[in-house]
């Protein structure tokens, strides 16, 4: 990197140094502690021999895939009907409409569907709770979706079909191809968001919503056991720095075919 | 490979309030290469795309080989098309870009492998070199002929062709043409080319069909069309011409005159007219423009600025700022009467 590009990033790698790095050292270093014993690595052994811990990221790892399907099963249609047929008058409207929700504050929104969940005959539990991780997280599957369909050339699609492509035949050999750096973007990002999600489960889960990100309050806010705390903490955010990295390779392979 | 005879009927298309094409019919030979010729918007796009038939039409039919076509879809007409843009798929090989049409269509691999290797061959691109590279790893020239490849792959009915060429080099250009050409003999598939560059046009038509406003405004040979063109703007979008308001005996509506370049003749002496000589002008040299094999010459005249391509030889004893007279010949003479609105 040239002397004079480093400049741009100094205040914001001084931001995440101060607020960012030191305190995720600060969790490392608990997470590596047990009180007396000094440095040990019995922190994840406990979380990886506990049944109880198991269970719960397994619990976990089902909320967040139902979640990535469902929003990816209605993000995708919705983001090919903005990119290749709405109208260009209309397309602004659509994107705005589908991100409104995001003017409201993210409490108030699981509040709301607290409410509403009763005059639809619902109850807290693991369908309420993926309902209201859906509805949360759908724009962050739908915007890269768009972004990723938008860098496909609609030529490409006429072109397999003159050729002789149906709809499955275009769907599964140019457009899934071409967007799947997006799909794994979008996936990615509802994945890991709905996996470590606390809030959600804790409003609309009632008993059913001990997931992981529960878990994580509940050692640090109840049991004070910030040492099993922070190696819980610890190995979500290593799952998703490596989820990252993946994708940023994948990603760049896909921006490369596309723009030569 | 064979290709069937396309013929449009009484096609109408508006976007909007916009009209794209109005009432065009139109009848392209079994094996020939008929090229629309137009300035960019004028529905020559429209046009390809209704053959195709991704675009719908508002009203007319389209039939090849007499059978009716207007509802079938695209990917059951048996089409081949190479797109503006070529619309090759960035995340295949040559192999899986030239194969795409079979395998959609479900042919089993040996004969997939077999049919792509002879329409590279065909499209003079080396298999062994070739066939495993990435578009993004090829020249534009060779990109074209991966995308001429994929749509002869299919051994189409109709091969169309959306301004192919508009984004190579000039000298690329001329070596994509003469391989086209040959290509499309080879493979006797009928041909619909779409441009815009009047060279293009000339070039490789068969048939031509010349576009304005979404109608067609003469169809035929190229001979023809440069020789006797309908009118004012066939004329210049056709080659270059010299047009001057003239009033013609025996012509009860007002018309034009035309001359093309080449048969406008220069002399340094007064000249007679009759004798093959219907009128002439004063005039002056105020530019000599070296084209090659001929020397452009732009005058200041009477009836204002006029321009006449002299063979090499002929064009020195003229020089910038010479007194000269710019005769009109009655043959090469083309008469534009007036067609309403303001066009001729």
């Amino acid at each position: 990197m040239k002397k004079g590009v480093r400049a741009y990033f100094v205040p914001a790698v001084v931001f995440l140094a101060v607020f960012f790095y030191l305190p995720f050292a600060i969790l490392l270093l608990y997470s590596l502690t047990v009180p007396e014993e000094g440095f040990t690595l019995a922190n994840y052994i406990d979380i990886f021999t506990s049944r109880f811990y198991l269970q719960v990221m397994g619990y976990s790892l089902l909320i967040a895939v139902l979640t990535t399907f469902f929003t990816l099963a209605m993000a995708y249609p919705v983001a090919y009907y903005i990119v290749f047929k709405a109208p260009q008058s209309v397309k602004p409207v659509i994107i705005t409409l589908m991100i409104a929700p995001f003017w409201i504050d993210f409490l108030l929104r699981a509040y709301s569907i607290k409410v509403l969940i009763e005059p639809l005959g619902m109850r807290e539990g693991f369908a309420t709770l993926v309902y209201g991780m859906v509805y949360d997280f759908f724009p962050f599957m739908l915007l890269p979706l768009y972004a990723g369909m938008s860098s496909v050339p609609p030529s490409l699609l006429l072109s397999a079909r003159v050729h002789g492509a149906g709809g499955l035949h275009i769907l599964s050999r140019v457009l899934i191809p071409l967007t799947s750096s997006s799909i794994l973007a979008g996936s990615l990002l509802v994945f890991l968001m709905s996996f470590t999600e606390f809030v959600i489960p804790a409003l609309l889960g009632g008993v059913e919503g001990y997931t992981i990100g529960y878990a994580v309050y509940d050692l640090f806010f109840k049991y004070r056991d910030i040492y099993r705390g922070s190696a819980l903490s610890i190995i979500l955010s290593l799952g998703a720095l490596l989820g990252a990295i993946m994708l940023s390779r994948r990603v760049k392979v896909v921006q490369k075919m596309l723009s030569e | 490979m064979k290709g069937v005879e396309v013929r449009l009927e009484n096609i109408s298309k508006r976007y909007g309030n916009t009209v794209a094409l109005k009432d065009v019919s139109l009848s392209v030979p079994r094996g020939s290469l008929f090229t629309v010729l137009g300035p960019s918007g004028c529905g020559k796009s429209t046009l390809l795309g209704i053959v195709a038939g991704f675009v719908e039409p508002d009203k007319g039919r389209v039939f090849f080989e007499g059978v009716d076509v207007t509802s079938l879809p695209p990917q059951k007409r048996n089409v081949g098309m190479v797109f503006q843009d070529l619309a090759l798929f960035p995340h295949m090989s040559v192999f899986e870009n030239i194969a795409f049409g079979l395998r959609v269509r479900g042919e089993p691999e040996q004969t997939i492998r077999e049919k792509v290797k002879r329409v590279m061959e065909l499209v003079r691109l080396d298999f062994q070199e070739y066939a495993g590279r990435m578009p993004h790893q090829l020249s534009g020239g060779q990109q074209q002929r991966v995308a001429l490849a994929r749509a002869l792959a299919i051994e189409p009915r109709v091969l169309l062709l959306d301004e192919p060429l508009s984004h190579v080099d000039y000298s690329v250009k001329v070596l994509l043409l003469e391989e086209l050409k040959r290509i499309q003999r080879e493979a006797k598939v009928t041909t619909l080319y779409v441009t815009h560059d009047q060279s293009e046009a000339m070039y490789l038509a068969d048939y031509l069909a010349v576009m304005n406003y979404g109608t067609l405004e003469q169809v035929g040979r190229p001979e023809e069309i440069y020789d006797r063109p309908v009118s004012e703007f066939v004329a210049r979008f056709f080659g270059d011409i010299n047009i001057f308001p003239g009033e013609v005996a025996g012509l009860e509506a007002s018309s034009k005159i035309g001359v093309r370049l080449e048969r406008t003749m220069l002399s340094k002496k007064e000249p007679h007219v009759g004798n093959g000589v219907v009128g002439y002008m004063r005039g002056r040299v105020v530019e000599k423009i070296f084209q090659g094999p001929h020397v452009l010459l732009k005058l200041e005249t009477d009836y204002g600025s006029v321009k006449a391509l002299l063979p090499r030889s002929e064009s020195s004893i003229y020089n910038v700022g010479d007194r000269v007279f710019v005769l009109v010949p009655r043959s090469g003479l083309i008469v534009f009467r007036y067609r309403g609105s303001g066009r001729y």
